[in-house]
């Protein structure tokens, strides 16, 4: 018993051949479901569990791929539907508009990563350095036993925390107005690790990546020693997709 | 905060009986095991060691796997706790 | 890794392809969302869902921050230093923060050759900064 395993959509008339092999444990291949001037990019699924890491990785690699040629609409991670018929009446056809209204708006342009890293003592020593009652605080712990300064311990890792969110506020603040201007659209994504100061996601056109890219450069430099960026694209403009239609069906 | 009072009491209290102890560590370990930011930054060490060389891909992939598993299950765990009325950073 | 040469004499960079772990999240998070069945199965994990657990993880991180701070080798600025000089001594005795910390995908190295061990210099250097701030509370109990 099979079903239908969904990756994106895109535009009928855009090149979306995958050669990537899909998530099914026995690798069916990626297909097409056309319906009128969209496509869905699918994959014949058996019914039952599947294990998350390989399909994770077996469904990134597919939009991965069909990324770099056109403009997709990434679709939520497991998403598993009956049958094409499915994938067109429940899907497909009644949110059409919509889905052809976004992929028009997302044409041309891609999404692009822009990561910043702390250099932890660099940020340790501005915390201190601008923070008296941290330093303060760190005075009264070093050198005493653990079990003694708990209490102490937690409400210096609370303060140190507080100022380095500010920082993360600073720094992302600084970075947008750096980048947003060179971009159609610009988001923050929350950071995923402790060390992190910026997590953006900008809409750009392919026409001005380079440029875009320049100004990551120039900034790198900037910031170098005192945080490091990670600049990663082209990327199915998760960030910038609309979820689930705005309105509903009686409108 | 009872649980905090009682991890406070840790140091200075080990009489409290070894099961409840056990029941604290074993706590602790999971809470480490599901700390989303700590498999998120060994996903990207383990991306920058097989980038380097460092590790197979046959034994980055099986590493991966597990990280990318615990993490569906921690992210389910914060879903169930918020669900539930907890306020979680 | 792709860098072109910019006529201007420098290099121009490039968005570099993504890790899994670097895209997890919004794989996860975002997308289209459509009224389907998801079946995602999870191989042997439990899934545990005792809430005191939140606390736990709250404190762990606030002693994590305490932990850095402490770590870090203030002893020149402990004798009141002044600031310029406290730079000065940090990034004498930090290797890293020598290390570049220029965009991982730039590649000065194309058309000079040679660099390959700075780059296993940075990446480990990286880590290593990583790997002692992860450093858990074997030494907090």
């Amino acid at each position: 018993m099979t079903a239908v395993y969904v990756y994106g959509i895109a535009r009928a008339a855009d090149k979306t051949e995958v050669q990537a092999p899909g998530v099914g444990a026995d690798k069916a291949g990626v297909r097409r479901v056309v319906h009128g001037d969209l496509v869905a990019l699918v994959s014949d699924v058996e019914a039952g569990p599947m294990v998350a890491a390989r399909g994770l990785r077996a469904h990134w690699r597919v939009l991965e791929e069909a990324a770099a040629k056109a403009t997709v609409l990434p679709v939520r991670f497991g998403t598993v539907m009956e049958d094409e018929k499915a994938v067109v009446d429940r899907f497909l056809a009644p949110r059409h508009d919509h889905l052809v209204a976004q992929l028009a708006g997302l044409s041309g342009k891609v999404q692009l990563s822009v990561k910043a890293f702390y250099d932890e003592d660099r940020l340790m020593l501005g915390v201190v350095q601008g923070s008296p009652a941290v330093a303060q605080l760190r005075e009264r712990v070093r050198g005493r036993p653990k079990a003694a300064t708990y209490y102490d311990r937690i409400q210096l890792g609370e303060l140190v925390a507080t100022e380095v969110e500010r920082s993360r506020e600073r720094d992302s603040a600084m970075l947008f107005e750096r980048l947003e201007p060179l971009a159609v659209a610009a988001h923050s994504e929350p950071p995923g690790t402790p060390d992190a100061a910026v997590n953006a996601a900008f809409l750009v056109e392919r026409s001005r990546v380079d440029e875009f890219s320049e100004a990551v450069a120039q900034l790198a430099d900037e910031v170098e020693g005192r945080m490091r960026l990670r600049y990663v694209g082209p990327l199915p403009p998760y960030s910038f997709t609309e979820e689930q239609e705005a309105v509903g069906p009686w409108a | 905060m009872g649980l905090i009072s009682g991890l406070l009491t840790l140091p200075l209290a080990p009489v409290r009986g070894t099961v409840w102890l056990a029941e604290r560590i074993q706590e602790q370990a999971e809470a480490e095991l599901y700390d989303e930011d700590a498999i998120r930054a060994r996903l990207m060490e383990l991306d920058e060691a097989r980038e380097a060389g460092e590790i197979g891909e046959e034994e980055a992939t099986q590493a991966e796997d597990e990280l990318l598993e615990r993490l569906i299950a921690a992210r389910a765990l914060r879903a169930d706790r918020t669900h539930g009325g907890i306020d979680q950073q | 890794m792709a860098v072109a040469q910019a006529g201007r004499g420098g290099y121009v960079t490039r968005p570099q392809p993504s890790g899994l772990a670097e895209v997890i999240d919004i794989i996860l998070d975002k997308g289209l969302v459509i009224d389907a069945y998801v079946r995602v199965s999870l191989i042997g994990i439990e899934i545990l869902t005792i809430d005191a657990r939140i606390v736990i993880a709250s404190v762990d991180t606030y002693l994590r921050f305490a932990e850095a701070v402490n770590r870090l080798d203030l002893t020149e600025a402990d004798q009141s230093q002044g600031l310029p000089e406290l730079m000065e001594s940090i990034t004498e005795g930090g290797s890293r923060s020598k290390t570049k910390g220029a965009i991982e995908g730039a590649k000065e190295k194309l058309g000079i050759g040679g660099d390959e061990d700075e780059d296993r210099e940075k990446s480990r250097s990286r880590r290593s900064s990583s790997q002692r701030s992860r450093s858990r509370k074997s030494d907090d109990e």
